[in-house]
């Protein structure tokens, strides 16, 4: 049965009805940090971007398949102990770049004039590598971790070819994963939407 | 559509911020010390007159002013009088550690090449980004840094072992960064990271 999944699941978006439905999202995107990836880098991430792609599997129900890239940087004073032990002091230059790919679902509701709004949550995993330049020295803790991502969005149709305007915002949490701490941002983007209007039911 | 493209990265870019900007940004000091040491039964120590030179495991060694010295050990010798300790002639009394203060001063040399981008990456000329340079005498730029540090290393007379003549370091500090500045600027730095050498060791 396992093996027959990935078959069923390609068939599904191979056909020609959700092809027809599916549509693609790119946006710029800042990021606040929430919880201890706030207590890791306190600063707003002004370098951002998320690719969707969304595929209509029956009337507003969409399977979302997504990619993006979340940069933070900041700069701190303060001591930073190793994982061997040292105590280090001076000040930090941290960063943080978050690579999130996830899966998931969402509903669109169409709005008419190649406008819609939707709501969803994807799941998957990130890869969050962290370094802190501090002196002369370079400090590194990377790794994937799972988590989970509701988004929200609003799109405003520019065109009869199905390009539109859309705002989204997405909660992003990651779970606890070999000693590294949860993380957690909001990311806010605005891109453009291209093939929604291809959609019969509009 | 191009233009709108750069000034996009270029906004993007300025929203960027660089890494150090002064000498004083790259200055750390780093602190280990025994899990298992006593600290608080430490009453004495003892401390020469002079800063040992060290060589480093990399780069070639610099020449050490020791015009300085007498200053240095001043801040150190403050710094553990304010913990209570005392410091005794070794000729005369037997002190719980000894603490001793080395430095390095080492000019690392890096050979790299650039690519067109690295040289300039807005393109030059009709040749953009995607073009390469060869260098056929190899590389091309020398990135010299000096850098220097001063270490303080606390040995344990108490748990000394004369049979494998063997002493435990109990507390280790370093304080490291580039040399660059006025002398006194220097010595100013170095004062400031040995007063927090102590400052993030609470367990002295």
């Amino acid at each position: 049965m396992r093996s027959t999944r990935p078959l069923l699941a390609f068939a599904l978006l191979a056909s020609s009805a959700a092809l027809a439905q599916s549509h693609v999202r790119l946006s710029y995107e800042f990021a606040v940090p929430r919880g201890e990836t706030k207590e890791y880098i306190d600063r707003f991430s002004s370098r951002g971007a998320h690719l969707d792609a969304s595929f209509e599997l029956s009337y507003a129900f969409n399977l979302e398949l997504s990619a993006g890239l979340n940069s933070f940087n900041a700069a701190k004073q303060g001591v930073l102990t190793t994982t061997d032990g040292q105590d280090v002091s001076g000040k930090q230059f941290r960063y943080l770049n978050v690579i999130p790919l996830m899966a998931g679902f969402a509903f669109h509701v169409p709005l008419g004039h190649g406008s819609r709004i939707w709501a969803g949550v994807n799941g998957g995993a990130a890869y969050f590598d962290r370094v802190i330049d501090l002196g002369l020295n370079e400090y590194t803790l990377s790794d994937w971790q799972w988590g989970v991502q509701p988004h929200v969005g609003i799109a405003f149709g520019l065109g009869a070819d199905g390009t539109a305007l859309f705002f989204d915002g997405r909660w992003q949490y990651f779970w606890e994963r070999h000693g590294l701490p949860p993380q957690q941002y909001f990311s806010f983007g605005v891109g453009l939407l291209f093939g929604g209007g291809s959609a019969k039911h509009r | 559509m191009r233009q709108v493209a750069w000034a996009v990265v270029s906004l993007l870019a300025a929203c960027y911020p660089g890494g150090a900007e002064t000498v004083g940004d790259l200055d750390s000091v780093t602190t280990q010390h025994d899990q298992s040491a006593s600290f608080s039964t430490l009453r004495t120590y003892a401390l020469p007159d002079s800063i040992q030179e060290v060589s480093s495991g990399r780069g070639a060694p610099l020449t050490i002013d020791h015009s300085y010295d007498a200053r240095i050990l001043a801040r150190v010798e403050s710094n553990l009088n304010a913990l209570g300790l005392q410091r005794v002639d070794p000729a005369t009394a037997t002190p719980d550690v000894d603490v001793l203060v080395s430095a390095t001063a080492t000019r690392y040399v890096e050979y790299v090449s650039y690519s067109f981008y690295d040289l300039w990456p807005g393109g030059f000329a009709g040749y953009d980004g995607s073009w390469g340079v060869y260098y056929p005498y190899g590389a091309a730029y020398a990135t010299v840094l000096d850098a220097g540090s001063l270490r303080i290393e606390m040995l344990d007379r108490r748990t000394a072992d004369p049979s494998t003549k063997q002493l435990t370091a109990i507390w280790t500090a370093s304080v490291d960064g580039v040399l660059g500045g006025s002398t006194e600027s220097l010595v100013q730095r170095i004062e400031a990271g040995i007063d927090q050498a102590f400052v993030q060791s609470p367990y002295l």
